[in-house]
């Protein structure tokens, strides 16, 4: 009667739900070369996803305005990461079996680390700019070609020392498996230097706010130099430690250049240096110059090193597509035919192991300005 | 030694943050056994509204803050009167109102989602100076701030509900629903001015949080867990209780962090309430029933 | 197809978490925050056992059953015979701790990296990869579950907790063990939402603390809510709809930074509503209405 009513009335509701969730994924018949893309558009490493984007598309804009790859237009399938690698995974396998793309391009350890296995077991190349050490290893269809932490460390461990000439370094970086794998190699490469490493702390990323009994701890072991990174917790870590009284040198990456560090960290972040994949926005190389102003017209800011990494992954990839064919098995070989490609994010070769060796150089913050503050050696 | 003191001084900065949302969320669940979980979603939601009118819409500091009051107590009234006493007057259960509070939560956290975005916002325009000092203890001028206006707070409603006709009511209703009914107590107006009063207690701690360390919208959910934490240990129905609490569980979060690292904070607040619960549910200023 | 395959499967999953949480809250009248964190410590068992020792995925299994039992044995003894609203309380702490637990004991765990790579079953020498074979797979696990629960419930134990939901204290006074029943479902519930999360792990292949919070205790108390409580077709009718209403918007391409805070709004909302106008859900027949409207 009325239960019964009920029953019926809630199987066909569902039955609504199903037909309208399968209604999505009818095949479009229009032939389209699509690659996918799993970024952070939301989340605390949204800066990267925005930027990133903005690369991607349009390296996509220029292939197509060239003509496409072999006439037919290029594509990309955006997925939101959310920073989260329980998100990407799902994003990964939607992209894997209903859109059913060659290759994957994304960022952040977290997430490649997820994704990757799925491309590997589905033969789909999955091309991060992640900067865990040997993130590609072991896996045939990852690629990566940005710096890693294997360029970084090192390059801030030697200005440091030789530099700086400080010898107590305190290190305060959010909970990741990069993070373990940057204080290895912090822990092997620093003492061998003559310096000290006199405290680490971590924190969670997602949940904390008030960095101050950690850094009451690196306060205590009173370092002439502090590491810090993360993500959006960086500005305020820097902020709180500078009302805290500690008055050592400020040092960290690239994540420094996000636009809310100056806006949250504002006077306390000035001075500070950071290790930066060499790309400087204002050299005069031709390639970087016509780039920039590409950029510029069509986003009105001027392009920092990952959007020109995206923009270079995707050019890579159409080239891929174009000389070998549209599948995960011919994408892969073709990149590891690449050798020294002038990428805008630098020239690029493959190694063997899927992954690049790029440069870094020292910035530093002036004036509430990024300057070049020394090349690599 | 001098880590020791500036944990110490945190951990009492973090008890004084949650001491008048812990209040608050005491007197509504003392009086009405009603658990408000929406409570810390009230305290989140002024927190972004204060944001809002402080930052973008670069109102005055007072104004934001007398506009912010405002909308609170209004949120607060406006949850019960809109979901809480309807159900009640169905006959509903307790279940049925902590249901439709996860269900305002959920609706709440996602509207701030939603208008701000997920990511952590700083409400301060000031300029980064160095905090006080007091002996090699640093403590900025936000944290001094937050403990004088919670022990104002505190202290304002410990003395009315000590020297009020209202708060006498207050405390009838609290140890006895029933009786107080009986007696005369209109247990309405009683409603109103707990979820009143225990709305604008937030205010406050919300507003100098966001200046001193930023928000986001997780933290509503989080708060109302510390505030149900402080209540439940520090007594239900016993004020003071919950301030103690509160203190005690700031002081031992942070002090923890001396001889565990940093990450353990929650667990070990969720410990003592687990060890308390199991071993002396009336809290510590509770007798037993 | 693979990927409605993909939307039964997760479907299935959660019929036995929405389930097993239904027979104790709906039908015992046991409120409970730490569902999710059962169904985080089955995932975890069983995915550390095959990932890093190579256990067979059935012994896997078995054994996360058992942890989770004698977890919420541990549990349950000492927080069963306080009020509701202490136990809710002592349950919300308990899934705070373990996500904790999960997202801080990195050497075991990973922490926020999590697990990656977790192997598909094996069963009687072959492994349950496709998306189809997984279906199946996760589809007689629930479909055991389901009868399980209903002779459970229907059996002279589940009158006994039924009478323990509507009065507690007649129920003692008529001389029943209350402390021990509910101590018993909480222990089988807790064991049932193991399993189902050992069936996500070994299904999505990477899990993490996120998939275990407060949040998702909550999500799992909506399923059962809005399906209807203390009716099994209910479970099952809520985990359907709650699964399937998301991916339906899908087609209204909202973007992402807008899809995710709408479709939780209309969680909250849907929750309200129904405990408002349908407080026994789609299908059910029990309010936890005092005058059981």
């Amino acid at each position: 009667m009325f239960g019964k009513t009920m029953r019926l009335a809630s199987i066909l509701v569902c039955a609504f739900f199903i037909a309208a969730a399968v209604y999505d994924l009818d095949a479009s018949a229009q032939q389209v070369y699509k690659l996918g893309a799993v970024l952070p558009f939301t989340g605390s490493a949204s800066f990267f996803g925005k930027n990133t984007r903005q690369g991607s598309d349009m390296a996509v804009g220029e292939v197509n305005a060239a003509g496409g790859i072999n006439g037919v237009k290029l594509e990309v399938v955006y997925e939101d990461s959310k920073t989260e690698p329980k998100e990407a995974v799902t994003a990964m396998n939607k992209l894997v079996s209903i859109d059913k793309v060659p290759a994957v391009m994304t960022i952040l350890t977290g997430v490649s680390r997820a994704i990757i296995p799925i491309g590997e077991k589905s033969k789909v190349v999955v091309m991060t700019s992640a900067m865990l050490p040997g993130i590609t290893e072991g896996y045939k269809y990852a690629f990566r070609n940005a710096t890693s932490y294997d360029n970084h460390v090192p390059a801030m461990v030697d200005f440091i020392t030789a530099d700086l000439k400080m010898k107590r370094l305190a290190i305060m970086m959010a909970q990741s498996e990069w993070a373990d794998r940057a204080l290895a190699l912090y822990k092997s490469l620093f003492p061998k230097k003559g310096g000290e490493i006199v405290s680490v702390e971590t924190f969670q990323e997602e949940a904390e706010t008030d960095f101050r009994t950690q850094l009451t701890k690196i306060k205590a072991s009173k370092p002439e130099a502090l590491f810090v990174e993360g993500f959006k917790a960086v500005p305020v870590i820097i902020k709180q430690a500078t009302e805290m009284g500690i008055k050592a040198q400020v040092l960290g990456s690239h994540t420094l250049e996000s636009p809310d560090v100056l806006k949250i960290a504002k006077t306390a972040v000035e001075g500070a240096y950071y290790t930066k994949t060499a790309f400087d926005p204002n050299s005069p190389d031709k390639i970087m110059q016509d780039y920039q102003k590409k950029y510029k017209e069509r986003y009105g800011e001027t392009s920092e090193v990952y959007a020109a990494t995206h923009y270079d992954q995707v050019k890579l990839l159409a080239l891929a597509i174009k000389n070998k064919g549209y599948s995960g098995d011919a994408v892969r070989e073709y990149l590891l035919t690449v050798k020294d490609f002038p990428g805008v994010s630098g020239v690029t070769t493959f190694l063997p192991n899927g992954d690049v060796n790029k440069i870094v150089d020292i910035w530093t913050i002036k004036d509430g300005k990024y300057n070049l503050y020394r090349l690599a050696k | 030694m001098e880590i020791l003191i500036q944990l110490i001084a945190n951990g009492f900065v973090a008890g004084w943050i949650y001491a008048p949302v812990a209040i608050g969320f005491g007197l509504i669940y003392s009086t009405t056994r009603d658990f408000h979980f929406a409570h810390g979603l009230v305290y989140i939601s002024a927190a972004y509204l204060f944001y809002a009118l402080y930052v973008p819409a670069n109102l005055s500091f007072l104004l934001s803050f007398v506009i912010t009051s405002v909308a609170a107590v209004v949120l607060g009234l406006g949850i019960d009167y809109v979901i809480y006493r309807p159900l009640k007057k169905q006959g509903a259960t307790p279940f049925i109102i902590l249901l439709s509070s996860i269900g305002v939560i959920i609706f709440l956290e996602n509207l701030i989602l939603l208008a701000f975005g997920p990511e952590r916002m700083a409400l301060s325009k000031a300029d980064i100076t160095e905090g006080y000092q007091f002996g090699g203890v640093y403590m900025t001028k936000m944290q001094l701030l937050i403990v004088a206006f919670s022990i104002l707070l505190c202290l304002a409603a410990w003395l009315l509900i000590k020297y009020t006709k209202t708060g006498r009511a207050i405390r009838a209703m609290s140890n006895d629903p029933e009786m107080a009914q009986i007696i005369g107590v209109s247990t309405n107006m009683i409603r109103a001015v707990v979820f009143s009063a225990g709305s604008a207690l937030v205010v406050v701690p919300a507003v100098l949080v966001g200046l001193d360390t930023g928000i986001s919208p997780q933290m509503g959910m989080t708060m109302t867990v510390m505030a149900a934490v402080a209540v439940f240990v520090g007594g239900v129905g016993h004020l003071i209780g919950a301030v103690f609490a509160s203190l005690m569980i700031g002081m031992i979060q942070n002090l923890g962090v001396f001889y565990v690292e940093a990450k353990w904070q929650d667990l070990i607040a969720f410990g003592i309430l687990l060890a308390f619960i199991i071993f002396r549910p009336m809290g510590l200023l509770g007798h037993r029933a | 197809m693979d990927y409605i395959f993909h939307l039964l499967i997760i479907i299935n999953i959660y019929i036995i978490a929405a389930i097993s949480l239904n027979m104790l809250i709906g039908f015992s009248g046991i409120l409970s925050l730490s569902h999710a964190a059962f169904f985080g410590i089955g995932a975890y068992v069983s995915a550390l056992l095959v990932l890093k020792i190579g256990t067979p995925y059935l012994l896997a299994v078995a054994t996360a059953i058992v942890a989770t039992a004698l977890i919420a044995y541990f549990i349950g003894k000492p927080t069963l015979r306080l009020k509701g609203d202490y136990f809710l309380l002592a349950s919300l702490g308990f899934q705070i701790v373990m996500f904790r637990v999960f997202s801080n004991w990195y050497s075991l765990t990973r922490g926020p990296a999590g697990l990656i790579d977790i192997p598909r079953p094996s069963l009687l020498g072959s492994t349950v990869s496709s998306q189809f074979s997984y279906f199946v797979f996760s589809l007689i696990v629930a479909v055991i579950s389901l009868i399980f629960a209903h002779f459970l419930m229907d059996s002279p134990f589940g009158r006994v907790l039924k009478a323990i939901r509507e009065d507690e204290i007649a129920a003692q006074s008529l001389g029943k063990d209350v402390a021990r029943f509910k101590i018993l479902i909480f222990i089988v519930t807790g064991s049932m939402v193991s399993v189902s999360g050992s069936l996500y792990a070994h299904y999505i292949t990477y899990i993490n603390p996120y998939s275990f919070t407060l949040g998702e205790s909550i999500f799992m108390l909506s399923l059962i809510i809005i399906g209807g409580m203390g009716t099994l077709t209910g479970s099952a009718v809520g985990v359907i709809f709650l699964t399937l209403m998301p991916e339906s918007l899908r087609f209204l391409q909202l973007p992402s930074t807008v899809a995710g805070p709408m479709r939780q709004m209309i969680y909250g909302v849907l929750l309200i509503v129904f405990v408002k106008f349908r407080p026994q859900g789609l299908i059910g027949e029990y309010s936890f209405f005092r005058t059981n409207r």
